[in-house]
């Protein structure tokens, strides 16, 4: 890499996938929040949904929960600790990369990158 | 407003969205207003057990209704469980919300002084519209209750100069709150994200 290149601080990659991001950003408003409102959220399919909570439950950000209700199992994700400290930093790391990616002599930065790393979910 | 705040946002209020759950409320008042006009000239021929049934009537229609709307949420939308008060973010009150407050309590310690009841209307408009001093809202939901409001408000201020009976100020609060539980009823339904195509991982 060339001496004059930005160097961008380095992103957490599990949260930085727009589903993953977009279901932590839902739960770290809330307590906890159930499988169908996660899935109007955000708008993934239920299979996409299972698989971003799986990996999110492996990596420790969030916490599963599975309970019987009426022969019906119903399923819950919370986040933990960790995955409020990692979310926590991760837009710290979005701020510094935006403010990094400013153009010099111009006031403020330029459109939010944040925004642009952030698609539609 | 981007996806980050609409997430955050639909996920804070949730619950506030939900806006026809009190719907029969409005309706049932506008009805029951409309039932007792006629018969207002001559108030001792309805009877004080006339009007505890119809109230009793619609709080039980209100509150059958009320247990379905959750219900339908739930299944439609799911459910949440948000932050304990005590430790949720407090929902920001600007300056504006302090001004208006202090207004309404300057009006009614004004109106006790002189034996008047005329400050309940405005207090309880400026109650039922908090949505527009909070600027975590998006500037739409700000602007209906902002229109709501100064509806609501007017209609209590004509009643009072007027010094007429209260019905267009009763009407225009069931019509507003009617209507603006509908908005927000629509606004939860453009603050989801529709179901993706490419959905799948």
């Amino acid at each position: 890499m060339p001496e004059n290149q930005p160097k961008f601080p380095g992103v957490d990659r599990v949260i930085h996938e727009p589903a993953r991001l977009a279901i932590l950003t839902v739960l770290s408003a809330c307590q906890s929040a159930d499988f169908t409102f996660l899935q109007s959220a955000t708008g993934l399919s239920k299979g996409n949904l299972s698989v971003q909570l799986t990996r999110l439950d492996e990596a420790g950000l969030i916490r599963v929960d599975r309970v019987l209700h009426r022969k019906t199992t119903r399923t819950s994700a919370v986040l933990t600790s960790l995955g409020r400290r990692q979310l926590n930093e991760y837009w710290l790391t979005m701020k510094k990369i935006q403010e990094q990616g400013a153009i010099p002599g111009k006031t403020g930065a330029p459109r939010s990158l944040a925004r642009n790393l952030l698609p539609n979910v | 407003m981007d996806d980050a705040a609409r997430l955050t946002f639909l996920t804070r209020y949730y619950y506030d969205l939900q806006g026809v759950r009190f719907a029969p409320l409005w309706i049932a008042g506008l009805l029951l207003l409309f039932a007792w006009m006629p018969h207002y000239a001559n108030c001792n021929c309805i009877g004080w057990g006339a009007v505890c049934c119809a109230l009793g009537g619609v709080l039980a229609i209100q509150a059958l209704w009320y247990w379905m709307a959750n219900g339908y949420y739930r299944r439609r939308f799911g459910c949440l469980k948000p932050h304990p008060y005590l430790f949720a973010k407090p929902k920001p009150h600007g300056p504006f919300w302090w001004a208006c407050l202090l207004s309404i309590v300057v009006w009614a310690i004004y109106c006790r002084v002189h034996h008047t009841a005329a400050f309940i209307p405005f207090m309880l408009a400026f109650f039922l519209t908090q949505p527009v001093y909070n600027a975590e809202n998006p500037p739409i939901r700000r602007i209906h209750y902002g229109v709501g409001a100064g509806l609501i408000a007017a209609s209590a201020m004509l009643s009072w100069i007027a010094r007429s009976d209260g019905v267009i100020y009763f009407v225009t609060l069931c019509i507003v709150m009617l209507a603006l539980g509908i908005a927000d009823h629509l606004l939860l339904l453009g603050l989801l994200t529709p179901a993706r195509e490419d959905g799948d991982a």
